[in-house]
């Protein structure tokens, strides 16, 4: 022990008579109290020190605790305790005390350990509330009992465009420009009821509100009553939901629901009307051969050969529009089929396309049948709403959706062709329903065109926007998944009808397109037979073969109610000659087997009405590689026998 | 004149350390142009030093220069208090 230490021992010892005398009469401190000297050097220390704070007093006395130097007369300071790491927090209130001509410093020092490790709670707490709320998908609003803001979380700083700093303190109608329907009628109802409710309150629905951006957004809006721990009501808090992304994505279901149901009618009714016009198409074309060069039979033949074509067309959009209508696709590029279809929606009309095409567009994987459709009926579109004419801008560009920039559309890379107008515009209450079918603007018209675009779009993997605004312009967003195959070569040309020989047999539950079938093909030289079923074909198939005299060729209709379909009558065939060629045959677009006809045993497909010439070619073809591998395999026969 | 030397006595990177410490280099820096040392220890760190050095709570400031040497105990806010106390002639 030092000198100085061991000196103020000596003279501490010969004032604690005294001065414990004087604390007896104090009354019990659940703190430290300390008598500090001018030196600093402790005179006095309460014996409970020992008991309270594991602190030694008899250790404490004597020693330098030094001169207390604090800036009102209180501090927190670390009281540390021997032998254990842990110092306690203790805040310190400081007494100066005149001792004969000296100050002396009467100090108090509180554990507040204890308070500070609850405070430090308290704090972590409150930011992981804060971290909480920050993630919160909705926006959250927290209002005392007078409706004055007290917290949001970011997203409802997003929504009112009010920071925090600047929403506290004010009015919740301030910052909340909400126009409420049924049941409140307004928001400040709404309040008032949430105030005078013990349970959760939503607002309803058709809920209005001028979003931060000047968006008019719906949203939805839950609140609740607050209390404090003693069950005194302590403000609410306000939950509101954008939904008015939930609500375009409901729209788009509904409309699709629609298009389906309307969709399965003008199947059936495609279909029907296919063999119906196969017959009228069938006759015409034997007819034209029948007349030899009599010009004026050929004229009034070619002109009902047009009202069928025209009738074929609308079939197909009945078709294309229908449930399934699969596409088929080809990969190449978009912008020779946009080209040609605009132009022929332009002809004649007062109105000029511009073209605007980047040399590295995507290619895309298209039915060039169905597009040239969506453009004819956009450019169409654009024409009319700029009845004295005016400039249609068409352009083209590669882009990489996000999740959820365009609905219903994937992540990744897309084309989007955009058909611009300076028209009439859109009325904003009818945009909504501008692809509905029998929805239209137009006093002619059958309401069926826009829809039938955004169909086509939906089976090509993409998706139809609109964007209008009166007596500005309406422009109509196509978005299109940019292909990842390479491009086919380019389809030959229209051939004339080719004659060739060969036996064929016909199967079609449809009697008129059966004999419609048959008729043209002996016309043009083959050995025919038509049947109207499965088992027919099965039996008149054997007999063929029994008697050297086997078929070339099938043609069988893909469905046939009542019976099995064309696809499992090729199986029962291809069990008896294997060889058998095989042209599938429908009326209706839609299904998978048209559309991946080889991957299902056929050889090719014939879409009805068939078009003589076309048909003619296909099965040309096919009798001469089947006769050319017949060749083959009986010449090799032959030279290994010999 | 005789250079200050001061020495801080602090437990842990604490709100009430660094308090203590901002408030003595605001001192030092604006009264004690002429150079001054300000040692700042860490008992938390070294608690050896505890025993050794007799420190029975923190912020302990010890002035071990001039002499005589003086220990102080608080937040250090009062500025004209800690310098009349200091008081280098």
């Amino acid at each position: 022990m030092s000198k100085n230490a061991h000196a103020n021992r000596q003279e501490c010892h010969h004032s604690s008579t005294q001065e414990s005398r004087i604390f007896q009469l104090l009354p019990q401190f659940k703190d430290i109290l300390l008598l500090i000297d001018s030196n600093g050097i402790i005179r006095y220390v309460n014996p409970d020190v020992r008991r309270l704070f594991g602190l030694q007093p008899e250790k404490l006395i004597g020693s330098n605790f030094g001169i207390p130097m604090t800036g009102d007369g209180n501090a927190l300071i670390d009281i540390l305790r021997q032998n254990s790491n842990m110092p306690f927090l203790g805040d310190m209130h400081v007494n100066e005390v005149r001792v004969d001509d000296d100050i002396w410093y009467l100090l108090t020092i509180e554990n507040i350990s204890e308070q500070r490790r609850f405070e430090d709670f308290i704090v972590r707490e409150k930011h992981r509330l804060a971290a909480i709320l920050q993630d919160f998908g909705d926006g959250l609003i927290i209002i005392d009992n007078n409706g004055q803001v007290e917290l949001m979380n970011s997203m409802a700083e997003a929504l009112t465009g009010y920071s925090l700093p600047d929403a506290q303190g004010k009015h919740v109608e301030t910052i909340l420009q909400i126009e409420a329907g049924q049941p409140f009628g307004t928001f400040n109802k709404f309040l008032n009821h949430l105030f005078r409710s013990e349970k959760s309150v939503d607002l309803g629905a058709e809920a209005i509100m001028n979003s931060a951006s000047g968006e008019t957004i719906e949203v939805q809006v839950v609140g609740s009553g607050l209390t404090d721990p003693g069950q005194q009501r302590n403000g609410a808090s306000l939950i509101i939901r954008n939904v008015s992304t939930r609500r375009k994505l409901e729209a788009i279901m509904l409309r699709e629901d629609k298009l389906q149901s309307i969709g399965l009618l003008a199947s059936g009714l495609a279909h029907d009307m296919n063999n119906l016009l196969m017959g009228i198409l069938g006759n015409l074309s034997l007819t034209q051969i029948c007349v030899g060069d009599n010009e004026e039979a050929l004229a009034t033949l070619e002109r009902a050969e047009k009202a069928v074509e025209r009738a074929k067309q609308i079939s197909h959009k009945l078709l294309t529009f229908s449930k399934g209508g699969a596409p088929v696709k080809e990969t190449k590029s978009i912008v020779e089929s946009i080209r040609e279809s605009s132009g022929f929606a332009l002809s004649g009309s007062a109105s000029v396309c511009q073209f605007n095409f980047p040399h590295n567009l995507s290619l895309v994987d298209f039915d060039e049948t169905q597009i040239n459709q969506v453009f004819q009926n956009l450019v169409t579109n654009a024409d009319q709403a700029m009845p004295e004419g005016g400039l249609i801008e068409v352009s083209a560009e590669n882009v990489l959706l996000q999740t959820g920039e365009v609905p219903t559309l994937l992540p990744g890379k897309y084309v989007v062709v955009a058909v611009s107008d300076q028209g009439v515009g859109i009325p904003k209450e009818k945009l909504s329903r501008i692809f509905d079918p029998y929805f239209t603007t137009k006093d002619s018209g059958s309401g069926l065109g826009l829809a039938v675009c955004y169909s086509i779009l939906r089976k090509h993997g993409g998706f139809l926007k609109v964007e209008s605004q009166e007596n500005v312009g309406t422009t109509f967003l196509c978005y299109f998944p940019a292909s990842a195959s390479q491009p086919k070569k380019s389809t030959s040309k229209r051939k004339p009808v080719k004659y060739g020989g060969g036996k064929i047999l016909i199967v079609d539950d449809e009697y008129m397109v059966a004999e419609t079938t048959r008729i043209l093909l002996e016309k043009i030289g083959y050995n025919c037979c038509d049947v109207g079923g499965s088992q027919e074909a099965v039996e008149v198939f054997n007999e063929a073969i029994q008697i050297g005299e086997p078929f070339d060729l099938v043609i069988l209709d893909l469905t046939l109610p009542g019976d099995i379909g064309g696809e499992e009558i090729l199986g029962l065939l291809r069990q008896i000659d294997p060889k058998v060629k095989a042209i599938v045959s429908s009326g209706y677009s839609h299904k998978e087997v048209l559309a991946n006809y080889e991957q299902y045993g056929f050889n090719a497909i014939a879409a009805k009405p068939y078009d003589l010439a076309d048909i003619s070619h296909i099965v040309y073809d096919l009798i001469r590689k089947s006769r050319s591998n017949a060749h083959s395999q009986k010449r090799f026969a032959m030279k290994v026998a010999n | 004149m005789t250079k200050l030397e001061l020495k801080l006595y602090i437990a842990g990177n604490s709100a009430i350390s660094r308090t203590a410490i901002r408030n003595l280099k605001q001192i030092c820096e604006t009264n004690y142009t002429d150079g001054y040392t300000l040692e700042i220890v860490d008992v938390v760190k070294e608690p050896d030093l505890i025993e050794t050095e007799k420190i029975i709570a923190t912020p302990t400031l010890i002035k071990i220069s001039p002499g005589p040497e003086k220990r102080f105990i608080g937040d250090f806010s009062n500025a004209r208090k800690i310098i009349e106390s200091i008081k280098i002639s």
